[in-house]
């Protein structure tokens, strides 16, 4: 299973509009998300959502974070390396996105760049295809990755 | 008198069936009797789980400008600033992603939960409680 694969597992919870990961910095590390949401504000978002952690009581270790918006709500659940961020409708089964959720964290730790090695390596960023349309992501016949800085397309 | 006596259901220890003793009225059940249903002690069930607990640790309500307005319970100050913190972070990243201003958060950890409200006059409301499982969250959802 490769990174993008584990955030599409999240699809398997009713609902779920997509996900992207930060690392402990707040750096983008991958999307699986509409192209509507553009990587700029994910940037943006990223060490805002690094720096949530550090609101919770120093006794108490975090387990995640529910933002609620009008239209949705973004839950953010905390791994050793970084901070899972999913998008989901207000009335998805939190039960299951949790377990999902934690499924994906655990596995995302288990890929944690602790020792760089091309095997475990952070996955590069999905780059929305600008030309695309919001629908077209499904199955999109071109993708541009951006990787440390470098464009590719596969 | 035979058709009567047919219609009588058979004894048994089984949950539909009536044990000896209880049958009359005032009787009493023997020792080792299994008591009916009705009468019986049940263990407390999951649905009690989703009723309001006797009320949060603490709670606060914070002006728009971070000033404490009302508030109770233990660790009130250090609360607030929590509060404060992860509220103004919360704006910035529905900013950022374009979702507006957001309307709830809920920071759960392994024991403890926090609960953010905005309100329409930009105060905020927030609750911290222990940390109860799935049910509780649902009961919280439906506010």
């Amino acid at each position: 299973m490769n990174p993008l694969d584990a955030l599409n597992s999240l699809k398997d919870i009713e609902g779920v509009y997509g996900s992207f990961v930060v690392d402990s910095t707040g750096t983008l590390t991958l999307r699986d998300l509409p192209t509507v949401i553009d990587n700029a504000g994910l940037r943006e978002a990223g060490p805002r959502i690094a720096r949530l952690w550090a609101a919770f009581p120093e006794d108490d270790p975090p387990d995640y974070v529910l933002l609620e918006f009008a239209a949705h709500q973004v839950f953010i659940k905390k791994f050793d390396a970084g901070s899972l961020c999913i998008f989901v409708p207000p009335n998805v089964n939190r039960l299951a996105l949790r377990m999902a959720a934690s499924f994906v964290a655990r596995w995302l730790d288990t890929r944690a760049p602790a020792q760089p090695s091309p095997e475990s390596e952070p996955s590069p960023v999905l780059e929305p295809t600008p030309s695309a349309p919001p629908t077209a992501s499904a199955s999109p016949k071109k993708r541009t990755y951006i990787y440390r800085g470098q464009r590719y397309e596969s | 008198m035979q058709a009567v006596e047919q219609g009588v259901p058979p004894r048994s220890n089984t949950l539909g069936g009536l044990a000896p003793g209880v049958l009359g009225p005032g009787s009493i059940p023997g020792p080792g009797t299994p008591l009916p249903p009705r009468l019986s002690r049940l263990p407390p069930s999951s649905v009690s789980r989703s009723e309001p607990d006797s009320g949060s640790l603490t709670e606060v309500q914070l002006s728009a400008t971070g000033e404490i307005m009302s508030g109770r319970g233990p660790g009130l100050e250090e609360f607030s600033a929590r509060v404060a913190y992860a509220a103004r972070l919360a704006d910035l990243i529905g900013r950022a992603i374009r979702s507006g201003t957001p309307r709830a958060l809920e920071l759960r950890g392994k024991a403890t939960q926090t609960s953010v409200r905005w309100q329409e006059d930009g105060k905020l409301s927030a609750t911290l409680d222990l940390a109860l499982g799935g049910v509780r969250e649902q009961g919280n959802r439906s506010k």
